[in-house]
């Protein structure tokens, strides 16, 4: 026999000595009124969105659906696009008349994009480790 | 009570799942010892073994509906506890050094078989608990999973996440380093008793 065996002889003999430890008398009763606690927890879901924001929500579409009304022409076309482009082109000019913007302003704007996209996949990964 | 002569009475998964207090009940009275003994063996304190040993039975019943039954539920729960353990001890990083294995020779082994049978025997469990004491946590974790657990190895390769053999090597590195703290402290209880 190589001691290899002997070794595992004299462990399986040591070992067969072995008793358990045991918890304290409640434990059972312990993780049992844990549990029930969890089982019976009802979950509540609360909004995302606030109502407010919804409201908005709601108000702009139905201001969409308004001013596709307004374009509708009954003559086959669905929305005269000439008119939408003539109005918006209006307004833009008068808006940004005096609008002008530099280059340097413009990769700013694009980096602090980057920034908050990457902010955003950071925020969720948080959020879910901390919820989960 | 022993679970080596347990899982004659399967709990009922879906009783529990169901809120079923008294089946989940039978659950945890069946494990209680054994998950309690791995991490009062592997965290070496009674309190944090027990606050382990109770997180271990919540996640029990949180994740039951994710157990397939691919291995034995008491191997699945075992293995909850063992990684608990595990993360516990990462957590206030009290993973002990493990020692270098030391091979021990055919003559220490027949002197200890010799020392061994002259303790008596309600001695011996506590002389044992002294030794696992000093074992670090995985090597205490495996033995005491081995020796309460039928003893298989496919078992324990789930259990721990590992291949066979390597749990054969972990197995066998875990009874050398038990060895030559058995060695050791029997040299220091004769010592101590005999003057030797």
């Amino acid at each position: 026999m190589d001691s290899k065996e002997k070794l595992e002889e004299f462990i399986d003999r040591l070992m067969a000595e072995d008793r358990l430890q045991t918890p304290s008398d409640g434990f059972t009763q312990e993780v049992v009124d844990r549990t029930l606690a969890i089982y019976h927890t009802k979950i509540e879901y609360r909004p995302l969105l606030p109502k407010w924001m919804f409201y908005g929500f709601g108000i702009l579409v139905v201001g969409l659906i308004l001013f596709g009304f307004y374009l509708y022409t009954p003559n086959g076309n669905y929305v005269n696009y000439d008119l939408v482009l003539g109005k918006m082109h209006d307004w833009s000019a008068q808006l940004f008349l005096q609008f002008r913007l530099s280059k340097t302003v413009m990769y700013i704007i694009v980096i602090a994009g980057i920034l908050a996209c990457l902010q955003t996949i950071l925020l969720r990964k948080h959020l879910n480790n901390r919820f989960a | 009570m022993d679970t080596r002569s347990m899982e004659t009475d399967q709990p009922n998964i879906n009783a529990i799942l169901n809120g079923d207090a008294k089946a989940f009940a039978t659950l945890v009275d069946q494990h209680k010892n054994l998950v309690f003994t791995v991490a009062l063996r592997m965290l070496k304190n009674r309190e944090e073994a027990e606050e382990v040993a109770q997180d271990t039975f919540i996640k029990v019943f949180t994740s039951l509906k994710k157990f397939k039954g691919e291995c034995k539920l008491s191997t699945w729960i075992y293995r909850i506890a063992y990684n608990s353990c595990l993360d516990r001890l990462k957590k206030v990083k009290k993973m002990q050094k493990t020692v270098q294995v030391e091979e021990v020779n055919n003559v220490e082994l027949r002197e200890m078989n010799t020392v061994f049978t002259e303790i008596a025997r309600k001695e011996k469990a506590m002389f044992l608990q002294e030794c696992m004491k000093k074992l670090a946590p995985k090597d205490a974790a495996i033995l005491t999973l081995f020796y309460f657990e039928e003893k298989r190895l496919g078992e324990m390769a789930v259990l721990l996440n590992r291949s066979e053999n390597t749990v054969k090597v972990q197995l066998h590195r875990a009874r050398t380093r038990l060895a030559n703290i058995v060695k050791d402290r029997q040299q220091h209880v004769l010592k101590n008793d005999y003057g030797q």
